[in-house]
């Protein structure tokens, strides 16, 4: 073969291993991407199952807690509420007795009021709007804020854990109303549509924007709200913060009813 | 016909293209790969005055085409650095976004496709015009293209990415 063409073929040679050098490039960073992808998600199922975890023996431990003190506070609290109705019959200084009664009535609802926060018994018999009812009733109760539960008609089911993350969340995010906005009333609907149950919070404190609760969830410290994104994720849920005016804050929680 | 009246042979500015080529591919390299290294600018200058030399002594007026292909491996290696920086680094993930791997890419494949054309550029001419007409014609041609689409490419990705 004559030189020229021998030449031909090595300038061919040369680009085809130029390629082929490129097409490596691609193919291995292809690789590495697709093992990224596979760590981040073994990754995220970790968090996932260890986030389940924790969210399991912490409810354990609400419940003991709720049972501890339903069934042995209040009820030694109720028998002396007993023994002192007995003793303002005999006693000759009855107005002494009867404001013990009170402060042991004060105590019992206090006692009733922590034990349903801990471990809202009708979540599971009653579902998520009565329990959120029951809520709002023991934030009237306690005078802190206005908290109402608008009438809301045919809302399906979740399962157990959809609907108890959903309390949680919004328990978290009445505390936090509570704590930091200064509000005088919360209104919460609950309406379910086209497979998702909706729950707006509103109110007329100072309140969050998408990006400010962005920025707060990214801060250090911020455990309610790291635990209610967790809490989302977990549930597959979203959440949106909007202003409406000056002092109306609106909260939207999107929890898909299927899973 | 401009460059004849002027007497300039198209040659002469053939040279200082490649001589311009090479300052400037060093200078984005220096940015991208060697931003701490200060014997990389020496070693550029170098190449250049050898360059400049070389382009002397064979006559100003004739393109320097073994400097060329001097030049190219240059450049290969350049390329090659450029996809070594590229699968090192953890945060490049996707290449397509990186203006590094496109410049590289149309470096790399430009010169590699070109070492051989310019080192044996003379000889084809001589010895088989039409076939030196071919690949000068033709296949150099194409790659020509080809690199300054993917430096297109890479340029439009700075602007996007601010990278």
């Amino acid at each position: 073969m004559e030189l020229e063409y021998l030449i031909i073929i090595a300038i061919g040679i040369m680009t085809l291993m130029a390629s082929a050098v490129i097409v490596f490039v691609i193919l291995h960073q292809r690789r590495v991407i697709r093992h990224q992808l596979e760590l981040n998600e073994l990754d995220s199922k970790k968090q996932i199952e260890l986030f389940q975890a924790a969210a399991q023996s912490e409810e354990e431990e609400r419940q003991r807690i709720a049972a501890e003190l339903h069934d042995d506070v209040g009820a030694t609290l109720s028998s002396a509420r007993m023994f002192l109705h007995q003793a303002e019959k005999y006693s000759t200084s009855p107005e002494l007795i009867m404001q013990s009664g009170q402060l042991v009535d004060d105590s019992i609802r206090k006692v009733r009021d922590i034990s349903h926060k801990l471990q809202p018994g009708t979540l599971q018999t009653l579902g998520l709007h009565t329990a959120l009812q029951a809520l709002s009733d023991v934030y009237k109760r306690s005078g802190s804020i206005q908290f109402d539960v608008l009438p809301a008609s045919n809302l399906p089911r979740l399962d157990a854990h959809r609907e108890l993350h959903t309390y949680r969340i919004v328990q978290e995010l009445t505390n936090n109303i509570l704590k930091h906005s200064k509000a005088n009333f919360i209104v919460l609907q609950i309406t379910a549509m086209s497979g998702e149950m909706i729950l707006t919070m509103q109110h007329d404190g100072s309140g969050l924007n998408n990006d400010s609760f962005n920025t707060l969830l990214a801060q250090k410290g911020g455990i309610g709200l790291k635990n209610i994104s967790t809490r989302l994720k977990f549930i597959n849920g979203q959440i949106a913060f909007t202003q409406q005016s000056a002092n109306s804050f609106i909260t939207e929680l999107k929890i898909p009813t299927l899973l | 016909m401009a460059l004849r009246a002027y007497e300039i042979r198209p040659y002469v500015l053939g040279n200082i293209f490649l001589l311009a080529e090479l300052i400037c591919i060093s200078l984005y390299y220096k940015r991208k790969l060697f931003t701490s290294s200060p014997k990389y600018l020496w070693i550029v200058a170098c190449f250049a005055l050898g360059f400049c030399i070389h382009t002397i002594y064979m006559g100003i007026s004739n393109l320097n085409i073994l400097g060329a292909s001097v030049l190219c491996l240059f450049y290969i290696i350049h390329g090659l650095m450029g996809y070594l920086k590229l699968l090192r680094k953890p945060e490049e993930l996707y290449l397509s976004r990186s203006t590094l791997f496109w410049i590289s890419t149309s470096f790399f494949i430009y010169a590699a496709s070109n070492c051989l054309v310019f080192l044996f550029a003379t000889y084809l001419k001589r010895e088989s015009y039409l076939l030196f007409m071919a690949v000068w014609g033709s296949f150099f041609t194409v790659v020509n293209i080809l690199h300054y689409i993917l430096i297109g490419v890479g340029l439009y990705k700075t602007e996007k990415s601010g990278t």
